[in-house]
């Protein structure tokens, strides 16, 4: 069971970047078809992308961490449902850490080697792996579905204009009115 | 609350206090300055403040100078107000305004609304010292000290059924209109009581109260003018939208004289008024506040009042830090000197702010008539008049405590009524100027 789920995390990953393998290769003169982040990718230097491929296999760590995390809260919910769900969520992150690894070994001999084409495949790699982490990360967080209850205090936001004259504050009777009669002396006593 | 806040609370307070109508002997009761106070407790708040301030008066005696002897005699003027007041911390006055500065709070981490309060209050007193610098004793001898002391309590004021009280008392203290050495200092008290239903949720409400007006002169020469008067009325309002509501009002009073009934020389009275009104925000710059309605006197001997009367106010704040109204008036209120008088009013009011000066100024005219002038006045029973009012005011906001006033107002009424008094002609018409600079705290 736990092998036939191996390969199927495996196709996936593969599949993800199926393209981008058949095109680069054996044949290292054909045109690199990476797509359009690739594409974007394509200037960045071998030192540069050395450090962005260790920021991405550093992340999945951080995505398996957290994973662990949730697996130990589902278990001591109780809830099987919740733990099998997590579960099959950490195995398959575990696999594209172990892809990534790989990966990250392989660039840095392409890089070492100055294999252009090899080493934005593997680039490639680590890339669509951390995004399919990701992805799993945010599937195991709905498992346990703690993020969706608690969001913070509830708060509404409303949208009105800022009147700062409030005119309905008083009535609007005797506008000009005195408070008291003044004597307007009519007489010598008032 | 942070400074600047309070710098605009302040600036507010001292311009409430510049628009008052009260002049210069009156005990103002209204909030002169209002800090954040010292909290007492949870629930209420103290706001001791202390203006001093020294000033010329043109003319104490309210002269005309038509003839020889009575040519209006001027006065310095040394002014101290002290005052107090204690109020829920959920108490907001009933004119003040938002302040035209930015409140600098935490906007990211707002603070929890209070729950609602089950009585909100305000008690306050005033005394104030108005002392004639003079080497004439007739104007030494007008030296005084007025009084004001108001409160109002509202229970349960977010509740479906809500009671208020309030009382103001003022103690007048005011210079004959002819040098001498007497007065025409006065006590007026103002109580009212009421109850509004206006269940959650709903835009209506209803409520109903009573008002006695006791309006009393300290010396017996001039107790003939003493009045009682009481007043029911109904009133509905219905808040359209968030800053439109409507207004209705009805009352019904019944005004005597206070005293001993064979001193009356003043015709009862059964003042009605029927009013519709409205307050709105016509833009978030804009204001309108109108009202029209019917109103009868129903006064048993002597002319009557029965008319339309109406009005309207547009206020237009043409900056952050200004703003200016404009009123139109006509209605009219029982006399001291006559059965009532009818007013058409022109006023105009006008608040700004640069920086740490805050200037305020106002404007007006009243074409009054009297009706129905007492008979021992000894002239005719119908008088005109034309008072003009302006004044100009300044603040400079020290700290957020402390500030340097000056003020300059000037009144003046002109009529050709006369009267005869000791077989002299006299006129009522005066002239008076008054200039003030002095130093307000509040704490």
């Amino acid at each position: 069971m736990r092998n036939r789920r191996k390969l199927l995390t495996a196709a996936l990953v593969l599949g993800a970047f199926g393209t981008v393998r058949a095109q680069s290769s054996g044949d290292q003169g054909t045109t690199l078809d990476v797509g359009a982040s690739a594409g974007v990718e394509a200037r960045i230097a071998p030192e540069e992308m050395s450090s962005r491929a260790g920021s991405l296999v550093g992340e999945m760590e951080s995505i398996q961490s957290r994973l662990n995390a949730l697996q130990q809260q589902a278990r001591e919910s109780r809830d099987i449902i919740k733990l099998n769900c997590v579960n099959d969520k950490l195995l398959q992150v575990k696999q594209l850490l172990n892809i990534a690894d790989a990966a990250r070994i392989s660039l840095s001999e392409s890089i070492s080697t100055h294999n252009e084409g090899d080493r934005y495949h593997q680039y490639t790699v680590i890339t669509v792996s951390s995004e399919k982490a990701r992805s799993l990360r945010d599937e195991a967080e709905a498992c346990i579905g703690e993020e969706l209850v608690f969001n913070g205090r509830a708060s509404i936001e409303v949208q009105a204009p800022d009147v700062p004259d409030d005119p309905t504050r008083t009535d609007p009777f005797a506008l000009a009115s005195f408070d008291i009669e003044r004597p307007t002396y009519a007489t010598p006593f008032l | 609350m942070t400074r600047t806040i309070k710098l605009g609370l302040f600036g507010l307070a001292l311009s409430a206090m510049a628009t008052s109508t009260a002049g210069a002997q009156t005990a103002e009761t209204e909030a002169v300055v209002e800090g954040p106070g010292v909290a007492l407790g949870e629930g209420a708040v103290f706001h001791p403040a202390i203006s001093v301030e020294t000033g010329v008066v043109s003319n104490v005696f309210y002269e005309d100078g038509d003839r020889a002897n009575n040519d209006p005699v001027a006065s310095a003027i040394a002014r101290v107000v002290a005052g107090f007041s204690i109020a829920s911390q959920t108490h907001k006055l009933a004119e003040e305004e938002t302040p035209a500065i930015e409140n600098e709070g935490d906007e990211e981490n707002p603070e929890e609304p209070p729950p609602p309060a089950k009585v909100d209050f305000r008690f306050g007193a005033q005394a104030i010292l108005n002392g004639y610098l003079s080497s004439n004793d007739n104007v030494q001898d007008q030296t005084d000290v007025g009084v004001g002391v108001n409160g109002d309590v509202t229970f349960l004021p977010q509740g479906d059924f809500s009671v208020r009280l309030a009382d103001e008392f003022i103690r007048d203290a005011r210079p004959h209109n002819f040098e001498s050495t007497g007065n025409l200092n006065r006590d007026y008290n103002h109580f009212m009581a009421g109850g509004t239903l206006q269940p959650q949720g709903r835009t209506i409400s209803v409520g109903a109260r009573y008002e006695n007006t006791i309006d009393r002169f300290e010396s017996d020469e001039a107790d003939f003018a003493n009045r009682l008067q009481h007043l029911i009325g109904l009133r509905g309002e219905w808040r359209l939208y968030p800053y439109t509501k409507f207004f209705a009002d009805a009352s019904y009073g019944f005004f005597d004289t206070l005293g001993d009934p064979s001193m009356q020389v003043k015709s009862k009275s059964n003042p009605l008024r029927l009013q519709v009104g409205v307050g709105t925000a016509l833009t978030e710059v804009t204001t309108l506040r109108g009202y029209i309605g019917y109103a009868n006197g129903f006064y048993d001997q002597g002319t009557n009042f029965s008319n339309v009367i109406g009005g309207a106010e547009f206020g237009y704040r043409y900056t952050q830090y200004g703003r200016f109204r404009i009123i139109a008036d006509y209605n009219f209120r029982d006399s001291l000197q006559a059965n009532f008088y009818r007013d058409y009013a022109l006023l105009a009011f006008l608040d700004q702010q640069f920086g740490l000066f805050v200037f305020s100024a106002d404007g007006g005219v009243r074409l009054r008539k009297y009706e129905s002038v007492l008979g021992n006045v000894g002239g005719d029973t119908s008088r005109d008049d034309v008072l003009l009012s302006g004044a100009a005011r300044l603040a400079y906001l020290l700290r957020d405590w402390l500030a340097i006033t000056a003020r300059f107002e000037v009144t003046v009424d002109q009529t050709d009524y006369t009267y005869m008094a000791g077989g002299i002609t006299d006129s009522p018409e005066y002239t008076r100027y008054e200039a003030y600079l002095g130093v307000s705290a509040a704490f």
